[in-house]
């Protein structure tokens, strides 16, 4: 019986997440049939997406697209500096690296000196 | 989207590699997963728009900063509870947040494990029947619309006169009383 399989689903919890294209197209209100059951089931179940919905409602839905390319941009950033950033410290961790430099520099220093002196 | 190509990849997987080469490209890629949720989350609490996209980028920088010195096991929870903490704090004015959240949000279970480990259970139909039986008639109704004809939040307003707001809270609660009486009777096997 096919209601059956159906009352045995209602605990089921779906596996995969809503993925944006599909919160979007809800906002918008472009779902309907089992896409739009699929996302409001999700709803149900998940308290974070139920949240956000709610907010996202408030915001204009043809600037959310607009938005999130904005936020993922400074992201991209973010991560960018924070490797960087590391990258520092790494070069701080390696102490011989240092003191290459350091000789490198005592010998440019010594060079000068003798050529200085006796040319 | 740029990265459609990490689609098949977890959370979990994404972490994992993250906590292997310490490369804050993957903490980018699960970030962006969550982008829109975490705009809508701030959104609703803080009710501005551009409020709300800065608390996001401080979601950004506080998950690239915490997850450097702590595991965090369901990224999913705890990026909604680094949001939900800063949206709170932010509404309470300038507080001291920064211990409180790393206490508050490392307890954080992942609910739906518990809800997946339930599923593995396979309730007999005449349990299923009997428990429906046993919801209110309003919830009963909202539950057998939504899930079992598969109705959406608009036609069930529509066919009941409830509210949208009533309906979304029958189909909750009916869902949660039909597995609390169904665990109870699994208890009593």
């Amino acid at each position: 019986m096919h209601m059956s399989k159906e009352l045995n689903n209602i605990l089921n919890n779906r596996e995969k997440p809503i993925d944006q294209q599909a919160l979007l197209d809800y906002l918008n209100n472009q779902l309907a049939g089992a896409e739009l059951h699929d996302v409001e089931k999700a709803l149900v179940d998940d308290p974070f997406l139920h949240d956000a919905v709610e907010g996202l409602q408030q915001m204009s839905p043809i600037q959310l697209q607009h938005h999130v390319d904005n936020l993922h941009r400074d992201l991209q950033k973010q991560v960018a500096r924070k490797k960087t950033r590391k990258n520092k410290r790494r070069f701080k961790d390696q102490p011989w690296l240092y003191l290459a430099v350091m000789v490198f520099l005592l010998l440019v220093v010594i060079c000068y000196w003798v050529m200085h002196r006796y040319m | 989207m740029p990265n459609n190509r990490y689609q098949h990849i977890t959370d979990a997987e994404l972490l994992n590699q993250f906590y292997a080469d310490h490369d804050n490209a993957w903490l980018g890629i699960l970030l962006e997963r969550y982008t829109l949720l975490l705009l809508g989350v701030c959104m609703k609490y803080l009710k501005n728009e551009e409020e709300a996209k800065d608390a996001v980028q401080h979601v950004f920088l506080k998950s690239i900063t915490e997850l450097q010195k702590y595991k965090v096991e369901y990224f999913k929870s705890w990026v909604y509870m680094v949001a939900k903490n800063h949206c709170l704090m932010k509404l309470r004015g300038k507080g001291r947040w920064h211990k409180e959240i790393n206490e508050t949000v490392m307890k954080t279970v992942d609910e739906t494990v518990d809800k997946k480990e339930y599923v593995a259970h396979d309730h007999s139909l005449q349990q299923m029947e009997l428990a429906l039986e046993k919801l209110n008639p309003e919830q009963r109704q909202c539950v057998m619309l939504f899930y079992l004809e598969k109705k959406s939040y608009q036609e069930i307003t529509e066919a009941t006169g409830f509210t949208l707001l009533q309906v979304k809270s029958y189909i909750q609660n009916g869902k949660r009383n039909l597995k609390i009486m169904l665990e109870r009777s699994h208890a009593h096997e």
